[in-house]
C-alpha cells in the first residue's frame, strides 16, 4: 500500500485533470461576453485550476509583518528619515483581472505605508502609477484603487500616472552590459527611496519588471519588448525560462544600483468570481441543480442584451480575491517568495502535451479593462497569455492546433486603442511578420505625434503598444501549426490574423482533427480561474 | 461626383478637390473627389487653400468655419494625416468650427483616422466633429451670395 503522503500527492496532482467520458457533463466556457456550454469529445483532457488558497487571516497584520521583516533589506521604518523624498509606485489597472472588490489590496498597503511615512516625518511623498506605455488611468479608476481618503489627500498633484513621453520626466541611467537602455521616471530616480506596491496576478509580473518596465519609456522597453526576445522565451510566465525576464533583470539590477527600491509584493488567490456567477469557479461535475439554473438564466439574460450592455455588466463584476501573501524587501529575494506562492496557486501538473488545445476566451485582458477586447487583444490572449500559461513547456505540441471561442468582432475602442486600429487595418494586411513590422513601422507609430498626444493627454495606449501585443503572441505563433477561431462572426478578422474560423466548436474540433489526425489528443483548459500548466514530458 | 454648389469652385484641382469660399460667414467648404487623402490633397489644403484663407479672412482677424466633405476618401497616407492634424493645431486661434463628413459606409480604418485627429484637436479645445451628413451645414450657404 502506498504511504498516505504519496497518495495525497497523487490526488493533488490528478484531481485537477478530468478525462471526458460518455456521460461527462458539458463544459462551460467563455465566448467573449457570452457563455458556451459544449460537449467535448470522449477522451478530451479537461485541465482545471487548483481551488483558491486560503487568504491571510489578517491582511493589515500581514502587511505590517512583511515591511517589518523584509527580505534582504532593513525594515521599512529603519529606512525612513524626516525630510526625505519618497516615491510610491503602484501597479496599474491591468492587474488583477477581473478588477478586485474594494478595498483594493494596493489601498490596504498604502494605508499602512503612508501612515508610517507620516509618523516618520516624511512629507515629500508622491504616488505614481507605473503604467509604462499603458493608457493613463481615469480619475474614477484612480479613486477606486486607493480609496477616497488617500485620493483626496494626494490627487492630482501627488498622485498621478507615469508619463513615458514627458521629455523632462525621464532620466537615463547607465546602460546594461548588453547595451540595453535603462531609463526611469525622474521623480523616482531622484527620490531617496522608492517603494513599489505590486499586486501579482501571474508570475510574469513583479520583481525587476516592476520598476524596469512600469516606470520607463519606449527606448528602454525596446530592449525586451521585441519579437526576438519573445521567440527566445520558452514561456514568459516562467521567469527562469524567459529571455524577457533576463533582460528586465539586467535592467533592474542597474536601477537597484542607482536607486533604493523597497518592494512590497502581494499575491492573491484565484477566487475570480462569486455569486451570481460562482458556477464559473466549479468543475461541471460539482454543479448543483441551482448552479445549472443560474447558468441557464444567465445565458438567457445575456442572449437578450446588446453586446455593449453585456460588457458593462461584466465589468461591474468584481473579483472577491483574497490576499495569500505579502512579501517585502529587496527585489530578488522578495520576488522569489512571491513566485513560490504564485506557483502554489496556479501550477497544475500535466502529463504530456496535446495535439489540440481548446481555450474559452473571456471578455477581458490586461489591456481592455472597461473597454473592448478588440481583435489584436483576442490575438494576445490566444497566442500570448493563454498559450504562455505554462512553465516552459507549452501544453500544445509543436505544430499543433489552438482552438479558442470568441466572436472576433471587428470593434475597437477609439479612446483607448486608437493606434491598434491603424495597426490592424493598415499594417496586418501588408504583413504578419513581427520582425518586419518592428523594423518598418514600430518607430513610426511610437513617434506619431497624434498617438503621443492621445497617450499623454487622453486615455490611449501608446503608439508602440499594438506592436507589443503582436510580439506577445510571437512564440505561440511560431509554435503552433494552426489557430481556429470557433464562433468567429465574420471572415475578415480571422483572415487578417491568419486563422481559420468555424461556426461551432464541434466544427473546429473536426477541422483540427483533420489537420492533426483522427487520433489527435485534445485538452481543454478550463479558465477561469487562472491556472498554469506544468507539463511533464 | 456632383458638385456641392451650383457655382464654380473658388479653388480647384481637377479630379482631386474642389473648394468654395463664403465671405459673409467666413466658411470654407472642400469636397474631395478621389479615394485617397494623399500628399497632393493635403498639400493643396494646407498650401494653396490656407494661403487664400489667410489673405481673405485670417489676416483680417476673422475666424473660419471649415466644412470638409471627405465622403469619397477610402484610404490615406499616415504622413498626410499628421500634416492635417498639425494644420488643425496651428489653426486653433482662428477656427470657429470644423466638421469632417465621412461616408456612412466608411471603413473603421478611415473613421479612426478622423476620430484620432478629432480627438487630438478637441483636447486642444478646437470645436471639431465628425459627421455623416453635411447638409444641415451646407443648406444655409446655398441661399447666400457667394464670396
Amino acid at each position: 500500500m502506498r504511504p498516505l503522503k504519496t497518495l495525497k500527492k497523487l490526488y493533488d496532482d490528478e484531481s485537477h485533470i478530468i478525462t471526458t467520458e460518455k456521460g461527462s457533463p458539458p463544459r462551460v466556457m467563455f465566448y467573449g461576453e457570452d457563455f458556451w456550454v459544449e460537449d467535448l469529445p470522449v477522451g478530451t483532457r479537461v485541465i482545471c485550476a487548483r481551488p483558491p488558497l486560503e487568504g491571510v487571516p489578517n491582511l493589515k497584520a500581514a502587511i505590517r509583518y512583511a515591511i517589518n521583516h523584509p527580505e534582504g533589506m532593513d525594515p521599512l521604518h529603519a529606512l525612513l528619515k524626516p525630510g526625505m523624498k519618497v516615491t510610491v509606485a503602484l501597479d496599474d489597472i491591468s492587474l488583477p483581472l477581473p478588477p478586485m472588490k474594494t478595498p483594493d489590496v494596493r489601498q490596504a498597503v498604502l494605508e499602512i505605508v503612508l501612515e508610517l511615512l507620516a509618523d516618520s516625518g516624511v512629507d515629500d511623498v508622491h504616488l505614481v502609477i507605473a503604467n509604462a506605455l499603458h493608457r493613463r488611468m481615469t480619475e474614477a479608476e484612480m479613486k477606486r484603487m486607493v480609496g477616497q481618503t488617500i485620493f483626496d489627500a494626494y490627487y492630482p498633484d501627488r498622485y498621478y500616472n507615469h508619463d513615458a513621453e514627458d521629455p523632462d520626466g525621464i532620466v537615463e541611467l547607465e546602460r546594461t552590459s548588453h547595451n540595453e537602455v535603462v531609463a526611469i521616471n525622474r521623480r523616482a530616480a531622484e527620490s531617496d527611496l522608492v517603494i513599489y506596491v505590486n499586486i501579482n496576478l501571474v508570475p510574469m509580473d513583479g520583481g525587476h519588471k516592476s520598476v524596469g518596465t512600469g516606470l520607463t519609456n519606449y527606448e528602454s522597453l525596446r530592449a525586451h519588448h521585441n519579437p526576438q526576445t519573445i521567440r527566445d522565451s520558452d514561456s514568459y510566465m516562467e521567469p527562469g525560462r524567459s529571455q524577457l525576464h533576463r533582460s528586465t533583470e539586467r535592467i533592474g539590477r542597474v536601477i537597484d544600483q542607482h536607486c533604493k527600491v523597497f518592494h512590497i509584493e502581494t499575491t492573491i488567490n484565484n477566487r475570480m468570481f462569486e455569486e451570481p456567477v460562482g458556477f464559473l469557479m466549479k468543475k461541471e461535475e460539482d454543479f448543483t441543480e441551482f448552479d445549472r439554473l443560474k447558468l441557464q438564466s444567465f445565458k438567457y439574460a445575456l442572449s437578450k442584451m446588446p453586446r455593449a450592455l453585456k460588457r458593462k455588466m461584466f465589468f461591474n463584476i468584481y473579483a472577491p480575491y483574497e490576499v495569500t501573501g505579502v512579501f517585502a524587501g529587496a527585489t530578488e529575494p522578495t520576488h522569489q517568495k512571491t513566485l513560490e506562492m504564485s506557483w502554489k496557486q496556479y501550477s497544475v501538473p500535466v502529463q504530456g502535451q496535446s495535439d489540440i488545445v481548446i481555450f474559452g476566451m473571456p471578455y477581458v485582458s490586461p489591456y481592455n479593462v472597461n473597454s473592448i477586447l478588440n481583435p489584436l487583444l483576442v490575438q494576445v490572449m490566444a497566442l500570448g497569455y493563454l498559450y504562455n500559461l505554462n512553465r516552459g513547456v507549452p501544453l500544445v505540441k509543436k505544430g499543433g492546433v489552438i482552438i479558442f471561442t470568441h466572436p472576433c468582432y471587428d470593434e475597437f475602442d477609439p479612446e483607448h486603442h486608437a493606434p491598434y486600429i491603424e495597426f490592424f487595418n493598415r499594417l496586418l494586411p501588408e504583413t504578419r511578420d513581427a520582425v518586419k513590422l518592428e523594423h518598418k513601422y514600430e518607430r513610426e507609430f511610437a513617434k506619431n505625434p497624434s498617438y503621443v498626444h492621445l497617450y499623454r493627454k487622453g486615455h490611449a495606449y501608446h503608439g508602440a503598444h499594438p506592436f507589443y501585443m503582436w510580439y506577445w503572441g510571437e512564440n505561440g505563433r511560431q509554435h503552433v501549426g494552426k489557430v481556429i477561431a470557433a464562433g468567429a462572426e465574420n471572415n475578415h478578422v480571422p483572415a487578417i490574423m491568419g486563422w481559420d474560423r468555424t461556426d461551432t466548436l464541434s466544427e473546429a474540433i473536426e477541422e483540427a482533427r483533420g489537420f492533426m489526425g483522427r487520433g489527435a489528443s485534445i485538452s481543454f483548459v478550463k479558465i477561469p480561474p487562472i491556472l498554469q500548466t506544468d507539463v511533464r514530458l | 461626383m456632383v458638385p456641392l454648389f451650383e457655382r464654380r469652385p473658388d479653388l480647384e484641382r481637377a479630379g482631386v478637390i474642389r473648394v468654395w469660399l463664403f465671405d459673409d460667414s467666413a466658411t470654407m467648404v472642400d469636397q474631395c473627389l478621389g479615394p485617397s487623402m494623399n500628399d497632393e490633397v493635403v498639400s493643396f489644403i494646407t498650401g494653396e487653400v490656407e494661403a487664400e484663407l489667410q489673405r481673405r479672412w485670417i489676416s483680417k482677424g476673422r475666424a473660419v468655419r471649415y466644412l470638409h466633405d471627405w465622403r469619397s476618401i477610402t484610404t490615406y497616407e499616415a504622413h498626410g494625416r499628421e500634416r492635417l492634424i498639425e494644420w488643425g493645431k496651428v489653426s486653433k486661434a482662428h477656427t470657429a468650427e470644423a466638421a469632417i463628413c465621412l461616408s456612412r459606409s466608411a471603413s473603421a480604418f478611415i473613421r479612426i483616422a478622423a476620430v484620432t485627429g478629432v480627438a487630438v484637436l478637441r483636447m486642444l479645445r478646437i470645436p471639431i466633429s465628425v459627421v455623416d451628413d453635411l447638409e444641415p451645414l451646407l443648406a444655409p450657404l446655398r441661399s447666400r451670395r457667394a464670396g
